[in-house]
């Protein structure tokens, strides 16, 4: 099989790639492993999706159903799921082979756009000790068996660690029924969004425990209980571990980005997202490869990996043309209120503009964001917050871009 | 009274006062907001999501409108007692005007794993 442009992954950054790939005039194929396109979405059954796109507030399962209706009927793209990538490399072309119940697929594609998203960190990630009772799942493996088998996973759980799928699992698991003794936090502050702490925790009582973490776990076959310390000055606190009767551990302990699939090639890596540089065509270092979506920064919105889709999907397109103008990279400086861009590079070219978004080190209000190019600013915006751990977009004219770009945030002088 | 707003990721700090008999939303950086604020302490409401076991998987539902707090466990409820249909499609309506609200319950997403060939 030969294409322009092929996606790997089938959910939200994925469909948005192939809807976007073919209305940039390339042929498509999507892979999707599972049975059918939405990727995570289909279990994220809760609303507050798609805000931007739709200007509605949709769940999850109906945010996927829309672009999945968008790319569906679409004669450049042809999608096959059940299907599992399992190496790609490249000549001229790329040469991808993938697995699904019919047998071998092999698939060559002048341009590759990898959007797998991210997997959870395991109980093993984290240094659990103790026994290895049933009962302890990671927050989104829980949600799977809860919202898609309509099954309940235990009577009384403890959830570690406050990110947003753990806020959101801790409500859904009340709501069928079973008793949230707590959710504990290793930092100092809530990991998820506020609004998930009010609506998730606080509406059903669910207590947060703050700079605590769960030291071991306890019981033979199903888990009996878990073991909490608190933290002081950072180290754990042996002294005041305290057990907690449950026999349900949920972990929200982070993602890691699905990138081993192209470890064979040689591409230059980013800590900050424990996944691969992109230029603003979110193109990796090896021309013709990109990322979109979870698999390159871990998002708090939707509408934000759809976007990336749909600017990977486009340059996706362009490439397979030859048509990816890289006149003269830039590499974006910042000052440490930026804890990392993407992209890490723009280029000095004919495009108008270029999305650039980063993360703050703590929360801002009332703040310039301003860039500044050979000593002279060419953009100035005014934002009202930023919270923390948040996105902030910035879509920079390029007009005046010179030589290089330096991105910094001024506070607002407040006159009272 | 503080609260935090829900309405979007912001997640502004409110302060809800009453002042002359009359409430006063600060803090909030949009309209939004103050409609929240002063919803929250008069009558406050969530949209409520759910599942559904029907033949073969389940359903995820939601409310197609916020309803009233305090109902949230009869809404759940009443969803896990509606009848079962043969088929299911994202949109159906499952329960109307549920438990005496004026919002339905619909269909968001249908759930049935394809038989092994």
């Amino acid at each position: 099989m030969k294409t322009d442009v092929l996606v790997i992954g089938g959910g939200p950054a994925g469909m948005a790639c192939a809807f976007s790939a073919a209305q940039n005039g390339a042929s498509v194929i999507l892979v999707e492993r599972e049975y059918r396109l939405g990727g995570i979405l289909n279990q994220c059954i809760h609303n507050g999706f798609g805000l931007h796109y739709f200007n509605e507030e949709l769940s999850g399962p109906e945010y996927a159903y829309r672009w999945q209706q968008k790319i569906e009927n679409n004669k450049k793209i042809k999608i096959m799921c059940s299907t599992y990538v399992t190496k790609i490399t490249r000549g001229v072309n790329f040469f991808v082979e993938a697995t699904n119940p019919e047998g071998v697929v092999n698939i060559e594609a002048k341009s590759v756009i990898l959007a797998m998203g991210c997997r959870e960190r395991p109980a093993g990630a984290i240094n659990l000790t103790g026994t290895r009772p049933a009962g302890i799942f990671t927050a989104g493996c829980a949600q799977a068996i809860v919202n898609l088998q309509g099954k309940m996973i235990g009577k009384k759980v403890v959830i570690l660690g406050s990110g947003d799928i753990g806020l959101i699992m801790a409500r859904r698991l009340v709501c069928e029924g079973a008793q949230v003794v707590g959710v504990f936090e290793i930092m100092d502050k809530c990991g998820g969004l506020a609004r998930n702490y009010t609506q998730c925790l606080q509406d059903f009582n669910i207590p947060l425990h703050l700079s605590t973490t769960i030291t071991r776990v306890k019981g033979t076959k199903r888990l009996t209980g878990v073991y909490a310390a608190p933290l002081i000055n950072g180290k754990v606190d042996y002294t005041q571990e305290k057990l907690i009767p449950c026999d349900t551990l949920l972990l929200s302990v982070g993602l890691t980005p699905e990138i081993e699939l192209v470890s064979n090639f040689n591409l230059e890596q980013y800590p900050f997202t424990k996944s691969y540089a992109v230029d603003e065509y979110l193109q990796t270092t090896e021309p013709g490869l990109f990322l979109a979506g979870n698999i390159m920064q871990v998002n708090d919105l939707v509408d934000n990996v759809s976007n990336d889709g749909e600017i990977a999907g486009k340059s996706a397109a362009l490439y397979a043309k030859g048509k990816l103008d890289i006149t003269q990279k830039i590499e974006i400086a910042h000052d440490s209120s930026i804890r990392y861009t993407i992209p890490k590079y723009i280029y000095k070219n004919n495009e108008k503009s270029a999305r650039i978004c980063f993360r703050t080190d703590k929360e801002y209000r009332r703040i310039f964001v301003t860039a500044t190019s050979n000593k002279k600013q060419i953009a100035k915006n005014y934002v009202i917050t930023i919270t923390n751990g948040q996105i902030y977009n910035l879509n920079l004219n390029k007009q005046n871009l010179n030589k290089n770009l330096f991105l910094s945030i001024e506070q607002q002088k407040i006159q009272e | 009274m503080e609260m935090i707003c829900i309405r979007c990721p912001n997640s502004c700090v409110l302060k809800v006062e009453k002042k002359k008999g009359k409430i006063v939303v600060s803090g909030n950086l949009c309209p939004r907001g103050e409609e929240y604020g002063i919803q929250e302490v008069t009558d406050p409401r969530r949209t409520i999501t759910s599942v559904k076991q029907i033949k073969g998987g389940t359903i995820s539902v939601r409310t197609t409108v916020a309803v009233q707090k305090k109902l949230y466990f009869d809404v759940l409820k009443a969803i896990k007692d509606a009848p079962i249909k043969k088929t299911y499609n994202v949109g159906d309506i499952i329960i109307k005007n549920v438990c005496g609200t004026s919002s339905n319950i619909i269909v968001t997403g249908v759930n049935i794993l394809p038989k092994n060939k």
